[in-house]
């Protein structure tokens, strides 16, 4: 090497410096920057509240808005009801944003977006089950009813018959909703008497009970769809007192044991064959085999009329035909008017032996 | 001269006054032979079902005494109205201290008739009618053999050789048969008592005369031709049952299996053929069924 | 006058008393024959019975009348039999009572059907019904004892109609003489040994008639105090004691009415009167028995008709007809026996006639009570007017036939009465 070129040489060293020195101070740049930053977008992750997310999402915070979600707190039943119990901590978890349950402090009231989506900028997107069945548990066991309900219903996410935001059923009623999958019979059973009506599925299939927290019993959210399952009441509806054949079951199981055949409620029997409501002997016939056998024989019912129902005389929600008239006695003969037989005998042995005594015994002197 | 005069007038007086008398007392007696000659009326039964023994059972814990019976079997068989009251069914209303087995004589001692709200909460209703026993005490001693017991069970009355000695219903255990004691009214229409239409005779029935012998046949002109006696129609608790006891398949057979019987006053051997039984009361204070 | 004289008196000269007497009964009998029509016109309705009582006064006449005609071979058989010619008087007056009660008993059995028409069937089934019917069976018996004791009756008859015949004259002998047709002289002997064996033959028949008509009763097995094995001598011991107290007092009053003192002696009176007390005696102690048993452990139906008996519906009736009725003529009779060789004729005649009152009662407390056990008023049949003429009638009916045939046959043996 020689130091002849060294001017050359020089200014070759210079130009390598000016490289080094720019790209310490870049990387240097980049560095700062980049350790200044969080891996989600906002590095913020603190709750900041609903109207924080409508800022941008503001389409759905009025969808939220008319919610129950958003009423999860200040709604007026939920508060008599948690200060009737005395205000108990643990209905906080569900009913708040961000309970943190050692301190009591809750983030925000209702169920607001940082409920599901996460605190701030978090922005999680979780349409599991599970997410929705974290709150809805416990005393209000949608979730446990829904694992329960088998795997027809499991393969029926919350989402598919509730809008997340505005709660209600994606097809306003929920025979609609139902028949997102139950086409056909809903079909079916918008031509019977009770979908003409307007019954509607959820009245008999998700029946709601009510949670009793001092028994300590938990609600029935209807989640469990089958109908065994449900505390079905028809007399909610129908005024039909029943007398004796009330023994047939409980509640809505009386209704059952006749009117069985599902949805329009004709008449069925065990052994699953239906009849209509006009046809009554083959039903009552199960059971009341005597009668039935006399029906037959036309020595019971009507006797002007020896084939009519049995629902021609009998009420069937009522069928004791009680308080059958007493007749009128078949008046007895009347006794014999009293003769005084002894008087009159003893008259007669009297005048009978005076006579043979003043006549004969007294001795005549000629006969 | 005078006396001669005298007893010959009185001689022609008295047999004056003999004509008279037999007179009198003749055309009393034509009057009333005819009628009794001309109600000659040929009592025909049905043939007799062969090889079958009819009998009843009646459930005393189901009758409520309501008398549907009494007026049906009335309306059915002819029996006439006043001043006869014929009737071939009595409901006794009995207290509920009696057990049924003390029954002993018919009428019961104690019992009542003529009860007017049945069923009364301490009573029960006890109801009979003639038992067709199989072995009757009553045909034995017809000094004419009016009353006989037939092949398929019934003891029943032949109304033309009956004479009226009323010894049938001297040995009759049960009191269960009536006499003509009148002359039978039988208007040309009678009342239904529960409804108040007319019920014309029966034709399938035979009008009996006065003076004789009458009582439950088992309807004998319906039950020999396949159907029930009226009073297993109308009850309307389905107190009574009706049928062949020789038929295993028959309601009565069938019942003498599952329910436990008994028969009044069976110490005299007249084996009767109308079982008593109960499945309990079946009918509660207000007059509701079980 | 000779004892013949004195016996055919009657029949050759009839007193003043004697028609309106007749003619009273006549118009008793007329009375109830017309009561009867009214039974046939109506039916039997009209009178109290119905149909738990069924059975009624005309029964009880019934009874009655057989006991009563058990009095005449009673007394022919003792005559004839037993060779007690004391009685013999009697004898012939107590048979004509027995066929005059033996006719009234079959025609309270006819009053008392409700198809009198169809009687003639009791004759027609008769062959049929024989091996079953108690009714037939008595029926059998009646018309066998009535035909037998008529034979009886008539046969030794035939020679005091002859001697009647032979003492009267005009129509009265030509009638008498229509009697005895084919009359033979010595026909007597053989009527004796006849009426020997009739007498053997009658007794046995006599037996029967009163046990057939017990067992009416003591073959029902339902009836309280009817059905019992021992009724047949029961109602028999009952028949003789009426049947010969009936027997003294027809006697004492033809004793009197036609001076027959010396033919019928007072003590014919005493041995009757003794027999009759004897008879009573265990008749009481019979019905004591069946009291007691029926009182003591009888069956819900004896112990209810034996304590209506005494202390019921029926107790003054039982008590007054036991103790005025069959008590104290007993002991009346008793206290005569006792005393040696003493007979008051008018007095047992009293006490007889109360006898058969008595007994007529006991025969209706026979028949009623058992039949109306149970009724809400027990003793609701109570006779009408219509029974209680017939009644009235079936006294005086056989009594004015009675007092026909005084004046029509010889009432005493007079071969007898002759050759004592």
């Amino acid at each position: 090497m020689s130091i002849s070129g060294d001017v050359n040489e020089a200014n070759h060293g210079k130009t390598h410096l000016k490289n080094v020195l720019m790209a310490l101070v870049i990387s240097t740049f980049i560095v700062i920057v980049l350790s200044n930053t969080d891996t989600s977008f906002a590095a913020d992750t603190e709750y900041e509240g609903a109207a924080y997310c409508a800022e941008c999402h503001e389409d759905e915070m009025k969808e939220w808005i008319g919610s129950s979600h958003a009423q999860a707190l200040t709604d007026p039943e939920f508060q008599e009801e948690w200060e009737s119990l005395g205000s108990p901590e643990s209905c906080l978890s569900c009913h708040t944003t961000g309970y943190d349950s050692e301190l009591n402090e809750y983030e925000a009231t209702e169920v607001s977006c940082e409920a599901c989506h996460g605190p701030g900028d978090t922005m999680q997107r979780d349409t599991s089950v599970e997410l929705c069945g974290g709150c809805h548990s416990g005393p209000y066991p949608t979730y446990e009813e829904w694992v329960d309900s088998g795997p027809a219903h499991g393969e029926a996410d919350c989402l598919m018959c509730h809008d997340e935001h505005t709660n209600e059923l994606t097809f306003e009623t929920s025979t609609g909703t139902c028949g997102q999958c139950h086409e056909s019979h809903v079909d079916e059973v918008l031509q019977t008497r009770h979908g003409e009506a307007g019954v509607e599925c959820a009245d008999c299939h998700m029946i709601e009970v009510p949670v009793d927290f001092i028994k300590g019993t938990p609600a029935k959210t209807g989640h469990s769809f089958s109908l065994s399952e449900q505390e079905l009441d028809c007399s909610s509806c129908h005024e039909r007192p029943l007398s004796k054949h009330d023994v047939l079951g409980e509640q809505a199981y009386s209704c059952l044991s006749c009117h069985g055949a599902i949805h329009e409620l004709e008449l069925q029997l065990v052994n699953k064959s239906v009849y209509p409501l006009d046809d009554s002997v083959p039903l009552c016939a199960q059971c009341h085999n005597e009668r039935y056998t006399a029906w037959e024989q036309g020595t019971h019912g009507d006797y002007d009329d020896p084939k009519a129902q049995c629902t021609s005389c009998h009420d069937p929600h009522d069928p004791i035909i009680s308080n059958i008239s007493t007749l009128e006695p078949i008046p007895q003969r009347e006794p014999a008017k009293q003769t005084p037989v002894l008087p009159i005998t003893a008259a007669a042995v009297v005048v009978e032996i005076l006579l043979i005594w003043a006549y004969v015994l007294r001795g005549r002197p000629n006969v | 001269m005078s006396k001669m005069s005298r007893r010959e007038f009185l001689k022609k007086i008295g047999v004056i006054g003999v004509f008279v008398a037999f007179n009198n007392v003749a055309s009393n007696m034509r009057r009333v032979a005819t009628p009794l000659i001309k109600k000659g009326i040929g009592t025909v039964y049905p043939r007799a079902v062969k090889g079958a023994s009819f009998g009843m059972m009646i459930d005393v814990g189901a009758c409520i005494g309501c008398r549907r019976c009494q007026h049906a079997c009335n309306l059915e068989n002819n029996t006439p109205d006043e001043p006869s009251n014929m009737h071939w069914i009595d409901v006794f209303e009995m207290e509920s201290r009696r057990p049924v087995s003390e029954v002993e004589n018919i009428p019961p001692v104690g019992a009542s008739l003529d009860y007017t709200d049945a069923p009364s909460p301490d009573h029960w209703y006890m109801s009979f009618n003639c038992f067709h026993c199989d072995n009757p005490p009553c045909t034995k001693v017809c000094p004419t053999g009016a009353t006989y017991k037939d092949e398929d069970g019934l003891v029943l009355v032949n109304y033309d050789i009956c004479i009226g000695c009323r010894y049938c219903m001297a040995a009759c255990p049960y009191n269960a048969r009536r006499f003509n004691w009148w002359e039978p009214q039988h208007p040309s229409s009678r009342t239904n008592p529960i409804d108040g239409s007319a019920v014309a005779l029966n034709e399938d029935v035979p009008l009996r005369p006065r003076g004789v012998t009458e009582k439950c046949t088992f309807c004998v002109h319906r039950v020999r031709n396949g159907g029930v006696p009226k009073c297993v129609e109308v009850c309307p608790v389905r107190a009574r049952h009706f049928g062949d006891f020789n038929d295993p398949d028959s309601e009565v057979s069938k019942l003498l299996k599952t329910v436990r019987t008994m028969r009044i006053r069976e110490n005299l051997g007249t084996y009767p053929k109308l079982y008593y039984f109960t499945r309990g009361v079946k009918w509660t204070e207000d007059g509701e069924k079980h | 006058m000779s004892d013949t004289e004195k016996i055919l008196r009657p029949i050759k000269h009839t007193s003043k008393e004697f028609y309106p007497f007749v003619a009273s009964l006549a118009f008793i009998s007329l009375i109830a024959v017309y009561a009867y029509s009214r039974q046939l016109s109506l039916g039997l309705g009209v009178t109290g019975l119905n149909d738990v009582t069924i059975w009624g006064i005309y029964i009880a006449n019934f009874i009655f009348f057989i006991g009563i005609s058990h009095a005449g071979i009673a007394i022919s058989a003792a005559v004839r039999i037993l060779k007690a010619h004391r009685y013999q008087p009697i004898a012939r007056i107590a048979e004509l009572l027995t066929i005059v009660s033996l006719v009234m008993a079959g025609l309270s059995i006819v009053i008392d059907l409700g198809r009198p028409d169809r009687a003639f069937l009791l004759i027609v089934k008769f062959v049929e019904r024989f091996r079953y019917s108690p009714l037939i069976w008595d029926i059998t018996a009646v018309a066998t004892y009535l035909i037998l004791s008529s034979t009886y009756l008539y046969l030794p008859m035939r020679r005091d109609i002859k001697l009647a015949m032979e003492h009267t004259s005009g129509w009265r002998s030509q009638m008498l003489g229509y009697l005895i047709p084919f009359y033979e002289e010595g026909e007597e002997a053989t009527i004796d040994r006849l009426s020997f064996w009739l007498a053997v033959t009658i007794l046995p028949v006599m037996v029967m008639v009163h046990t057939t008509v017990a067992w009416i009763f003591s073959l029902l097995s339902s009836r309280p105090l009817w059905f019992n094995a021992f009724a047949g001598p029961y109602y028999i011991v009952a028949a003789v004691a009426s049947g010969i107290a009936s027997v003294m007092v027809l006697a004492a009053v033809m004793r009197k009415l036609y001076h027959w003192e010396d033919i019928i002696r007072p003590d014919l009176f005493r041995g009757l009167s003794n027999f009759t007390a004897v008879t009573v005696l265990v008749y009481l102690y019979m019905m004591m028995a069946e009291q007691l048993a029926a009182l003591f452990a009888g069956p819900a139906g004896e112990m209810f008709v034996s304590e209506e008996w005494l202390f019921g519906s029926f107790a003054a009736l039982f008590w007054l007809m036991t103790t005025l009725g069959l008590v104290i003529p007993f002991l009346y009779m008793l206290i005569q026996a006792f005393k040696k060789d003493y007979v008051n004729i008018t007095w047992t005649a009293v006490m007889s006639l109360i006898l058969v009152v008595a007994f007529w009662f006991k025969r209706y407390m026979i028949i009623v009570p058992t039949l109306s056990i149970g009724v809400q008023e027990v003793g609701i049949y109570s006779p009408t007017w219509v029974e209680i003429v017939i009644l009235l009638g079936s006294f005086a009916l056989p009594l004015l036939l009675y007092s026909v045939l005084t004046k029509v046959v010889p009432l005493i043996e007079m071969e007898e009465a002759h050759h004592e």
